[in-house]
């Protein structure tokens, strides 16, 4: 097992629907208290690397002179929810490579309701030129449309679907961080109003503004560490004219296992990048966590008998701080293996995975990435 | 408004793109010509009743459909429309519409 990379500190600023700060204070909020988790001050990290929709026009250079940071590794990631892992995949190799010795990885934006339309409407040119004008509202309808398809694939009723969101919501109650912490029935889930059927509320991410961070580094100053022991990445794999029920993770998972010397049966705690139920369902059997189908993962799911995953809430419950997306499950599966999840904490927990999904180039995301993450003493 | 969907078909393989692309996913050419397909099949429809800053218009039907052997495209829909029809599409703004929802 390499492991020269170590996760040494995790944060995020609590979420919440409205925000009078900036992005630039968000962050910067965000790396404050990945570096005090650490054990560490600003002024020991040499790489910085960020990822923000609404961070523009500055960039990953503005974050380290507002910081007052000199570095000697610098990255901006755009894209989305797989922009956690691509950083920790270009830090981590950074770090072996000696290009830095103390990384700070910083995702988060600040949304009013008018910046989120704006960036939902020219996500990319494709949105911009051909779904905007349709008008399609969003990301929401796709995924509907998806649902629809993996309802039909698999023989699954919207009840299916619910199991994911109520055990989400009941980790999100021992979550303070998470913004929707009341707990879910199916009756209820099944009277939420409809955004785009099948998908209702619930179903849909809600959008929130915070941040995440994480200190990657050679060594630890404070309590235990996170090795990374495999991480895989597998993008445009279908060139968006598939079902998008499978995404790159499928292809990728087989690498992803080698490369840890491990299995999904050895994982006591996942993070699985959850814009929309269905996609939960779609990255667990992608992953190897569905060994008797998809159709069975719901029951499972239920009765609490699959790896425990979003621990969080995950984004369905905490939120999904735009691009922060996918560094939200990297500071939980971090927080839950350094011990510091509180009472969520999944007792004894040493194997995390983590998984990020997203950019929606036309129908589906087009980027997947995951990790299995280690606790070292 | 402009009758059917404009579809890029390699002029090496044959393969069909929408959106456009800059090279060919199969062979990687990247010579296209451009032929106007109208008919599409509908696979999924949604109704769109929700949306940030909302929508103006009420809610709209939004489907898969596809192009023959072709590309699938996200269209706009009459808002009865059901999955196994055919519909006949024209391009609005740059977004595929049925032609019996343009006048919208």
């Amino acid at each position: 097992v390499s492991g020269r990379a170590l996760v040494v500190g995790a944060a995020e600023v609590p979420y919440a629907r409205q925000t009078d700060k900036t992005t630039l204070e968000l962050l910067a909020d965000a790396a404050e208290l990945a570096c005090a988790d650490a054990g560490i001050s600003l002024g020991d990290v040499d790489g910085i690397g960020v990822s923000s929709f609404t961070l523009r026009p500055d960039h990953a250079i503005d974050l380290a002179w507002r910081l007052g940071l000199r570095v000697r590794w610098l990255m901006d990631d755009s894209n989305g929810g797989a922009s956690a892992l691509n950083l920790l995949q270009h830090a981590r190799r950074a770090l072996e490579a000696d290009d830095a010795r103390c990384v700070l990885l910083l995702a988060g934006d600040a949304f009013g309701r008018e910046s989120f339309r704006e960036l939902a409407d020219e996500y990319n040119s494709a949105t911009r030129d051909h779904l905007a004008p349709l008008p399609f509202g969003g990301p929401n309808s796709l995924f509907a449309l998806l649902t629809r398809r993996q309802m039909a694939a698999h023989g699954l009723r919207r009840e299916d679907y619910a199991q994911i969101v109520v055990a989400q919501r009941a980790w999100a109650a021992r979550n303070p961080g998470a913004v929707y912490r009341t707990a879910l029935t199916l009756e209820q889930y099944l009277a939420e109003p409809v955004v785009a059927d099948p998908l209702t509320r619930v179903d849909c991410v809600p959008i929130v503004s915070g941040a995440d961070a994480v200190v990657v580094a050679r060594e630890k100053e404070r309590g235990p560490a996170v090795r990374i022991r495999g991480l895989v990445a597998a993008h445009n794999v279908d060139d968006q004219a598939g079902s998008g029920l499978t995404t790159g993770l499928a292809e990728a998972a087989a690498a992803l296992w080698h490369a840890a010397g491990l299995s999904p049966a050895d994982v006591d705690v996942a993070a699985v990048y959850d814009d929309y139920p269905a996609m939960v369902l779609a990255q667990l059997a992608d992953l190897g966590f569905a060994p008797d189908g998809v159709p069975a993962l719901p029951a499972a799911i239920a009765a609490g008998e699959t790896v425990p995953f979003n621990t969080s809430g995950g984004q369905l419950s905490a939120g999904q701080a735009g691009a922060a997306g996918g560094m939200h499950g990297v500071v939980e599966v971090v927080r839950q293996l350094r011990g510091d999840a509180g009472v969520r904490q999944i007792d004894g927990a040493e194997i995390g995975l983590v998984s990020g999904y997203g950019m929606v180039l036309y129908r589906y995301g087009a980027c997947a990435n995951a990790a299995v993450l280690e606790r070292a003493e | 408004v402009t009758d059917g969907i404009p579809v890029q078909v390699c002029t090496a393989c044959g393969s069909r793109f929408f959106p456009e692309r800059l090279a060919c996913s199969r062979c990687g050419s990247r010579r296209f010509t451009t032929a106007v397909v109208t008919e599409a099949l509908v696979e999924e429809v949604t109704t769109v009743r929700r949306a940030p800053g909302g929508l103006a218009g009420g809610p709209v039907a939004i489907a898969t459909v596809r192009l023959g052997e072709g590309p699938r495209v996200v269209a706009r829909v009459r808002a009865d429309t059901q999955a196994g029809e055919t519909v006949h599409l024209a391009l609005q703004g740059g977004a595929p519409v049925a032609s019996d929802e343009v006048s919208r």
